[in-house]
């Protein structure tokens, strides 16, 4: 039986000005998984990201995070932040520090580490984020996208078991989206965690274990990554493509073009293999 | 970009250690603030100059031009002092110059002279030391030593926030500027004054959103009490420190042989 992160039962938000932004949802997050959070603009998913990190609380409903239910005390916050790190969508509301060793350094600092190991955790989030070239920079000397590694690698060096990103590629061109990808790729081991939700159907379609498609404040599939884009109508309601390696899949086995082998192929490398 | 807080980065300085050019800017500024003397005061003056444009390598120009704001305070303060009034009866001393106005005079002394002179030498060097430690040393370095010397820490975090906050506001008060004036939103006077409230007023809602912003994203990475980072690395320097201490002996050697001169 997988252990389970999060487990969330039927929860509601509203927002003051009445806004529900979530309704009834019902989601289990389990260990070790890359899920990847699909869905239309206003679709409740950083509303959802904020729950995970007890900075929303719920307005009805409940949230359980390893089998404990989250209590809204300084105390229980801090530990729960100390195993959930979240990197927000827009890194100018996260940066504060004078430069970016030093913004990379504060998560680290506040987890209560030796400086040893404090300086080892940032160097290899910044070597990973490629950064390093950049640490004695002040913040506002960066542009968007190296903003955004900063910010990324600030969550990365606290090595959370939960990792949430919030749209980690938007705003950065395609070298850096993919090698967003490999470091996501890369730093997922063991019973980790890493949530992170993306406009981007090809990645999550290659990269996830799982694939929630929220829509409206409601989970309208949390599954395998092939299921969902068999799903025409689910597609549809949630303004989602498919991805170009499933649909040339499908295209070619209509066609007769490909050997069906059971098995639809996640990513461009796959798909050629099979064409051989 | 602010240009004063990019040369506070990149300048031929910046990798030596913030107590060392805390040090000498900070002794000479109290030193020349404290003994009042021109000659010190010129001496200051030209020697942080001169460590502004040849040790830092900032260019010559800009230095003058950042010398010629607080210049422009300084010639309407000195106007106040250098004048003064009186009714037309009364008999004033070492007078040498005066101007009558019907029942009033406009009149300088020797003393106001005197006064006026000083105040410029001492200003002239405290901002020569005072653009010397912003010009070569960033922001996080300064407060990097006052945390070391145990400046209450909110007041270290109020600055460094603050200061972060100049360069977002900034950068949001100008994306505002280009987005209005783009459709044409400063094309009449009455235009400018509507687009500049709706920008006043736009940035007053951000400065609150990004606080709340800042704080969410501060406490989702564990933030209880103090702000805590790794420390930069900066190597002490004996050369340096000799310098330094050659400097200040220097100085205060000048002040005993030829102070009161000028």
């Amino acid at each position: 039986m997988d252990e389970l992160f999060f487990k969330i039962d039927k929860l509601t938000h509203q927002y003051v000005d009445g806004t529900i932004a979530l309704k009834d949802l019902s989601v289990s997050i389990k260990k070790g998984k890359k899920i990847a959070l699909l869905g239309n603009n206003g679709a409740g998913k950083s509303t959802l990201f904020q729950h995970f990190n007890g900075i929303l609380q719920p307005t009805t409903g409940s949230i359980l995070f390893k089998g404990e239910q989250i209590k809204y005390n300084r105390k229980f916050l801090l530990s729960l932040r100390k195993q959930v790190g979240i990197v927000f969508q827009d890194p100018d509301s996260q940066l504060f520090s004078g430069n970016v060793r030093q913004d990379i350094s504060f998560g680290p600092m506040n987890l209560g580490w030796a400086q040893e190991k404090v300086h080892k955790q940032v160097e290899w989030a910044m070597e990973q984020t490629e950064v390093t070239a950049l640490q004695d920079r002040p913040i506002h000397f960066l542009s968007l996208g190296q903003k955004k590694r900063v910010a990324i690698a600030g969550v990365l060096a606290m090595n959370p078991d939960v990792f949430i990103l919030d749209e980690p590629s938007a705003g950065l061109d395609a070298y850096y989206s993919k090698q967003i990808m490999h470091i996501l790729r890369d730093i997922h081991q063991g019973d980790k965690t890493i949530i992170l939700s993306t406009h981007d159907v090809h990645f999550a379609y290659e990269w996830a274990d799982e694939i929630i498609v929220m829509s409206d404040g409601e989970v309208l599939y949390h599954g395998d990554p092939v299921t969902v884009f068999h799903n025409e109508a689910l597609l549809n309601q949630a303004h989602l493509e498919k991805p170009w390696v499933f649909e040339t899949a499908q295209q070619l086995l209509t066609k007769q073009l490909l050997w069906d082998e059971g098995l639809m192929p996640r990513s461009k490398e796959e798909l050629f293999q099979l064409l051989k | 970009m602010l240009l004063i807080d990019k040369y506070a980065y990149f300048n031929r300085l910046n990798h030596v250690h913030p107590v060392e050019k805390m040090t000498l800017s900070l002794f000479l500024l109290l030193f020349s603030l404290m003994v009042k003397d021109a000659i010190v005061s010129l001496i200051t003056f030209i020697v942080m100059s001169a460590f502004i444009i040849w040790g830092a390598k900032i260019p010559l120009r800009y230095y003058v031009k950042l010398l010629l704001l607080p210049g422009f305070f300084l010639l309407s303060g000195i106007a106040t002092i250098l004048f003064s009034f009186a009714s037309i009866e009364t008999a004033i001393p070492h007078v040498l110059w005066s101007a009558e106005f019907g029942s009033w005079k406009v009149f300088i002394t020797e003393n106001n002279i005197k006064v006026t002179t000083g105040l410029i030498f001492v200003v002239l060097s405290s901002i020569s030391c005072l653009y010397f430690l912003t010009l070569t040393t960033p922001v996080n370095a300064i407060l990097q030593i006052l945390r070391k010397l145990k400046v209450p820490q909110l007041l270290i975090e109020i600055t460094e926030i603050t200061y972060r906050f100049i360069f977002v506001f900034l950068e949001t008060a100008l994306s505002i500027y280009q987005a209005q004036s783009s459709r044409l939103g400063y094309i009449t006077a009455t235009k400018w004054l509507h687009s500049i409230g709706l920008l006043i007023s736009s940035l007053f809602i951000s400065v609150f959103q990004r606080a709340r912003e800042l704080t969410i994203a501060m406490e989702s990475r564990g933030y209880t009490e103090d702000i805590m980072y790794i420390d930069d690395n900066y190597q002490y320097s004996a050369v340096n420190w000799l310098i330094i201490i050659a400097m200040i002996a220097g100085i205060i050697t000048v002040y005993l042989l030829f102070g009161g001169i000028l």
